[in-house]
This record gives C-alpha cells, structure tokens and sequence, in this order.
C-alpha cells in the first residue's frame, strides 16, 4: 500500500484553508472592522443607549456556537457592566426567558449562510421580545440579515475545493470570531468607552495575531504530520479548555467529527476530572488540553496535565507558554505565538488542531462529513 | 434473565427513587430549611446562579428554569470552574449563588464561594456535610439529610434529590419575593413530592422493564451520545456523566440542534448508544422530536426519557414514559433517571467490567487531588 504522505494529506480543503490563514485573513479582518464599526455608528445614530447594552446573547449553531463562545471574553472586556451570555440557538429560541430578552439588550446570530433555522427562530424570538439584534452573516439579502434590526456582512471567503464537496470550516469560523469580536469593538468605540487610536490598535493587532497564527502553523506542519500518525492509533479524542479555551477545545472537537467522524468528549479542566478522567481505555484515548498563558484558570488548567499523563493517555497541550512550563515533558506541546490581547488568542488558536483534523482525516481515508453519502445525508 | 437479579446498587437508586427520594424531601426541604437558607431580606435577590462540579454542575442546569419561571428572575447553571475564574462583578451583583456539593469538599466550590462573596453576593451551601468547608464558607447552609449510603457507587439518587432541592428553594424565593402566594408555594411543594414519589412509583417499574428489554441491543456499543435541551440537557448532561463514571467509556453531550451539526457526523454508528431528554413542555419540543426522526433514519434507534405522548415519537424508538410533569421545569429534574439504567445495566451486566471510577484503583486513584487544587480568588 503507497504510503500518504504530508504533501497527499495537504490537498484537501480543509489543508488549504489553513495554509492560506497567514495571509487571507488579516485582509478579511479589514473589511469585518470597517463593516462593525460602521454598524455599531449607526446604531449610536439611532439610539445612544443601543451601544451600550446591559446584557448581550451572542448565538450560532455549530462553528457559530463556538464563535459565539470564542468572542464572549472580549465582549465581556470591551463591554464593562454588561453581562455576556454565549447561548445555543435552541436556548434562545424558546429556552431563554422572555423576560431576559427586554429592551436594553443586544442579541447577536451568527450564521454564515445567513439560513440556518434555528437562529433565524432565536433572532426572531429576541427581537419580538425587545431585543436589539444584529446578524452577522456572508450574504446582505440573506434571511438573517433581513429579518435583524442591524447586519454586519462578513465576507464570504472561497475555499479551494472540488465542486459538490464541502469542506469544515476554518476561515469562515475565524471571519465569525472576528465579526463578533468587532462589532464588540465598534459598540465600545461608538460608546466612547475606548479611542478610535485603540480601536484601530485592536484591529492591527489582530491582523498581526492571525498572521503570526497561520505562519507558526505552517511551521509546525512536519511536526503535526508525525503527530497525527501517532493518534491514528486513537480511538477517542477528549478536548478541555476554559471559558475562551474552552471555545477552541470545542471547535478542534468539532474539526475532528467533521473530518474523519471522531467519537469526540470536551470539558472544563475541573469537571474534566470529574467525570472524563474515569474513561478506562486510556491507551486508545488522545487528551487535547488548550491553555492560554492569560486564562484566569491557569493554575487549574497545569493542575490537570499531570493527570493526563500519570492515566497513561497521549496527552497534547496547545498553548502559548513558554514549553519549559509545561509538565511532566512526555506531554506533546504545540506552541503558539502570545496573543497581543488576551481576548484575541480564540480568534487563531485553533489552526494547528485543525490541521491535526485534515491530516487525519486523509490518513483514515475519510471523507469529510462521511461524504454526505447514506446514512449522514439526511 | 430477571432484571431483579442485575439490580446493582446503581440501578437501584434508579428504581427505588420513590422509596430512597421521601425521607430525604422530608427531612431537608421543610419551610423551615428553605427560609434558613435564603437571605433576611429575599427581596434584595435580583438574579440566581446554581454551581457544582460534575453532577452538581448537572444538576444547576436542570433546574435554572425553575427559578427563572417560578421568581421571573436572571437565573444559570454553570460550572464551579466557570462560577469562581470567570463570572464577572455584573453577574453577582444582587445574585443568590448556590454551591451544590454533597461532601461540600472540592475546592473548586470553596473558590466559587469566596469569589462570589467578594463580590456581594449571598451564598447557600447545598451540601449534605454542614460541617464541611464549603458549609463554613457560605452565608447560609441547605443541608441533604437522609441520603443513603452509596459510597463506591456513581450518585443518582444525590442527584435526584439536589435537583429536587432545588426546586424546592426556587418555590421558596417565588414565594417570599411575592411571585407566587402561599397556596400555589404549597401547591408546588404538593406536586413535587407527589412526582417523586407516587407518581414515579406508578412508572417505575415499567421504565425499568423497558431499558432492561433494551439492553441485549444497548450492550454492543460502546460509547454514547445524550442530547437535551434547556433544562432537559442538565439531563443528558448527568447521564452522559454516569458512562465514564459506571463502565468507563466515552459519552458526548449535545443539545438535539446543535448534534445535527456536529455529533450527526460521527462514524461507527453501529459502536453509539444515544437517548434523549424529552420534556413535554419544552419550547423546543418539535426540534427533538425532528432529531429523533432523523437518528431512526439513520438507524441510530434512540432511547427518549419523556414525559410526553408517546405517539409523538417515531415507532421504533425505545421510549420510557415517565408521568406528565404537572410543572413545565418539573420533568427536567427527573428525566435522568431512566437513562441513567442505560449506564448502571451494563455494568451490572459484564462480570469482567471494571468497578464504578475503575475502583479508584491506579491511575485512577484521585486520591484528594479535587480538595487540595490550589484556590485563587480574582
């Protein structure tokens, strides 16, 4: 049988989208920050008090619900005072009480096709309710962007990929993150809460990020190569992170059952030894740990990796600190460039999970969302 | 094979939920124990917060709507992680935070309490141990009394009855904050202890015959997916807990959108279990039962705890009726308990199946790492 190498498993959409992260995306976030900015002084026009929310509910399904999570720190941030729930779209289309969804507060969906159901009924059920919405959404006409008071067009990027074969999305989830993130931007902007000089500060530093984020990836590929030949002996994959972590542990668990239809778990790293550390087959069991060197739970987060290794599972801890402070050493550790701004890391931290999904899914001779063939094409 | 003979103490504090479920309403959910536990002045209560870890965490999921119905009040359940790093001063301000932990030790819950108290906010410790740190941290103490002995096994009936309490203190703060007068206080309480016991009493047995008639099916896979929604997925939420907990594999939780996003795409389907937490009166009741349709479809039979019509369901899922929740929040705190025979008979039914938490025996003896992780308050 040939053998596949890194050059075979990188010619699937999924590769490719990572590959061209470094220098598609700081152009997107351009257009996303003119577009939230512009949103976000229009609504100021409209009503001074639209900019400055008391709670916001940010939804999607999917990619867009870990966006939604992913972008909820740095709304928290530029929003002081405001209350910032990252919700699933079943939850606001009927689980969140009516009463939470007043006047004075702002609901954002994401949905990149602009059609997905349930956020269609979650931004309607807000809006009827008295809630500020704005859809953040690929197309100007499409049902999102018509049936929300506000839209902020995301652009739509064109993924190289055959015809009739969708791919998971990694530059659509990060054009999501940033939209959500800058309209935060722009509403603190328009607020007066912070200076057109950070504003545009923001938006530099980002395009910066996402860059250093895609290079670095490239960089790692050899090494993320070897590493998913070694997890193709894996037959269950647990993801844990943290509130913004947390986010890319969910999004890099998503990747893989999209891709090669991994059976995937994902926690907290507290619950996480509540309930997953009791899984028994840890010789066929990979545990991704993402830890931000700025996450307010940090001591938590190095308290579990030692539990990682001590069960006997491949333990793999994506994170900005310096490799030196993660332990015991037999943990594989990917590096990622420091954030500029804390709130920034879930914007482009989950390139080398992705590309971990890719390689795999070519080395297992999967097609990616089981080739929409019977039974997945319902 | 009698199922009588397979009734592993799990399985027990399934079934005999009526018998185990009334000392324990009776000694701890008295008026008096309700009023104790909230502040002087309960009108100064302006939004709620249900914490734990694990099961706890579960358990706050389950039951946020009833405060949020009964006291028309702000109300979440999230983790104890989540509750002591991340919760912002907007989120406590007025804010009654009740910490769920049976033995009140872990010192995630402890953290959750000072970092809530920091910030003004009026702490209950839900504990069956008063003389427990968490019990000492907190402003005031709701104490589990009458819990039976089920120490090695993974906790039902503690749960059952945390959700239970909780309610009841929902109904309490309702009543003392005027939402609800004293003879629709009474009527709740009524109801609750009647559903618990009686009416579960009249299911019971039928419940327990059908997962039993399922479990020649149900023990070929090995791993599980649990999906609910709003306070039905604190349900799946629980029994996806107990399948690390009791036989040690793999379980997924999702709500039943966000599963046809993600978890649809799994591979091995013929390895997957999944059930449903189903209310009747779930907002999102026809998404579930779409969700549902859509698993037969795929030859994913589900088994669905519901306290709706049966004939709502497609005819080949496997359906555990449970009596109609005379409360719409009221199922939500009940509808683990048939799916959680789905993870206590297979265990009862593999002789060579290693002990509920692998016996705690190496790696997995924990020891008392949850109680000496290191505590930070922000």
């Amino acid at each position: 049988m040939a053998t596949i190498t890194r050059n075979d498993c990188e010619q699937n959409a999924l590769s490719k989208q990572v590959k061209e992260f470094a220098v598609l995306v700081p152009g997107y976030i351009d257009e996303i920050y003119a577009r939230a900015v512009k949103v976000a002084a229009d609504m100021a026009a409209q009503d001074a008090v639209l900019v400055r929310p008391e709670a916001v509910y940010v939804t999607g399904c999917g990619d867009s619900y870990g966006a939604s999570m992913a972008a909820a720190p740095a709304l928290r941030a530029l929003l002081p005072g405001c209350t910032v729930h990252p919700v699933r779209a079943s939850d606001l289309a009927g689980h969140v009480a009516a009463f939470r969804l007043k006047r004075g507060v702002l609901a954002m969906g994401i949905s990149v096709s602009g059609t997905t159901q349930r956020v269609l009924d979650g931004m309607a059920r807000a809006k009827s309710c008295g809630a500020f919405t704005i859809g953040l959404t690929g197309g100007t006409d499409s049902p999102l962007s018509r049936d929300c008071d506000r839209a902020v067009a995301l652009p739509q990027p064109e993924v190289s990929a055959e015809p009739g074969a969708p791919a998971p999305s990694v530059l659509s989830y990060a054009i999501s993150c940033l939209g959500v993130i800058f309209t935060g931007v722009g509403l603190a902007l328009a607020a007066g809460t912070i200076t057109q000089e950070q504003a545009e500060g923001y938006r530099e530093d980002a395009k910066a990020y996402c860059a250093a984020c895609g290079e670095r990836c490239q960089e790692q590929a050899d090494d993320l190569f070897v590493l998913a030949q070694e997890l193709m002996g894996c037959d269950g994959f647990d993801f844990v992170g943290d509130d913004a972590d947390f986010a890319t542990a969910y999004f890099g668990s998503c990747k893989f059952a999209e891709g090669f239809g991994a059976f995937t778990v994902y926690d907290d790293s507290e619950n996480w030894e509540h309930v997953n550390h009791f899984i028994k087959d840890t010789r066929h069991m990979a545990t991704f740990s993402v830890i931000s060197k700025s996450s307010p739970s940090l001591s938590r987060q190095l308290e579990q990796l030692p539990v990682v290794a001590y069960l006997g599972r491949k333990g793999v801890v994506v994170t900005d600190l310096p490799a030196e402070r993660i332990e015991p050493q037999e943990l594989h550790v990917i590096s990622l460039p420091e954030a500029p701004v804390s709130w920034l890391a879930p914007a482009a931290n989950y390139l080398a999970l992705s590309l971990l999904a890719s390689y795999m899914t070519a080395l297992s001779g999967e097609q990616f969302f089981r080739g929409f063939a019977r039974p997945w094409n319902k | 094979m009698n199922r009588l003979d397979y009734h592993s103490p799990m399985v027990r504090q399934a079934v005999e939920t009526p018998t185990m479920l009334a000392p324990i309403m009776e000694a701890s959910f008295t008026d008096e124990a309700l009023r104790a536990a909230l502040p002087a002045d309960p009108s100064s209560i302006k939004q709620v917060i249900l914490s734990g870890c694990g099961d706890s965490f579960a358990s706050g999921v389950a039951t946020y709507p009833a405060f949020e119905q009964l006291c028309q009040l702000p109300a979440q359940g999230i983790s104890a992680l989540y509750c002591g790093r991340y919760t912002t001063p907007a989120e406590f301000e007025g804010a009654l935070v009740v910490l769920n932990s049976i033995s009140g030790g872990p010192s995630r819950v402890i953290e959750s309490a000072r970092h809530a108290k920091a910030h003004g906010a009026f702490t209950v410790a839900f504990t069956s141990n008063p003389d427990s740190p968490l019990a000492r941290e907190c402003d005031s103490i709701l104490q589990l009394k009458e819990l039976p002995d089920t120490t090695g096994t993974p906790k039902v009936i503690a749960y059952t009855a945390s959700c239970v309490g909780l309610f009841y203190l929902a109904a309490k703060l309702a009543e003392t904050q005027k939402k609800i007068d004293g003879a629709e206080y009474q009527a709740v309480r009524d109801a609750l202890y009647r559903y618990g016991t009686s009416d579960f009493a009249a299911v019971a047995d039928t419940i327990d015959e059908t997962v039993f008639g399922y479990m020649e099916t149900w023990s070929k896979f090995d791993r599980y997916a649990m999906l609910g929604d709003g306070g039905d997925y604190g349900a799946a939420l629980f029994a996806g807990f107990k399948f690390p907990e009791s036989v040690g594999r793999m379980a997924h939780w999702d709500d039943t959108e966000n599963f046809n996003h993600v978890g649809y795409f799994h591979r091995e389907l013929d390895k997957i279990g999944t059930a449903m937490a189903v209310s009747a009166d779930s907002p999102t009741l026809q998404q579930a039962i779409r969700t549902a349709r859509v698993l037969c479809e795929m030859g994913r039979i589900p088994v669905i705890a519901t306290d709706a019509e049966r004939e709502l369901f497609p005819p080949e899922a496997v359906v555990c009726t449970m009596p109609r929740a005379p409360y719409p929040w009221m199922a939500a705190g009940f509808l683990h308990i048939p799916l959680t025979l789905l993870a206590s008979y297979p265990h009862a039914l593999e002789p060579d199946m290693l002990a509920p938490y692998r016996n705690k025996q190496h790696p997995w003896d924990n020891g008392d790492r949850l109680r000496k992780s290191h505590i930070e308050v922000l």
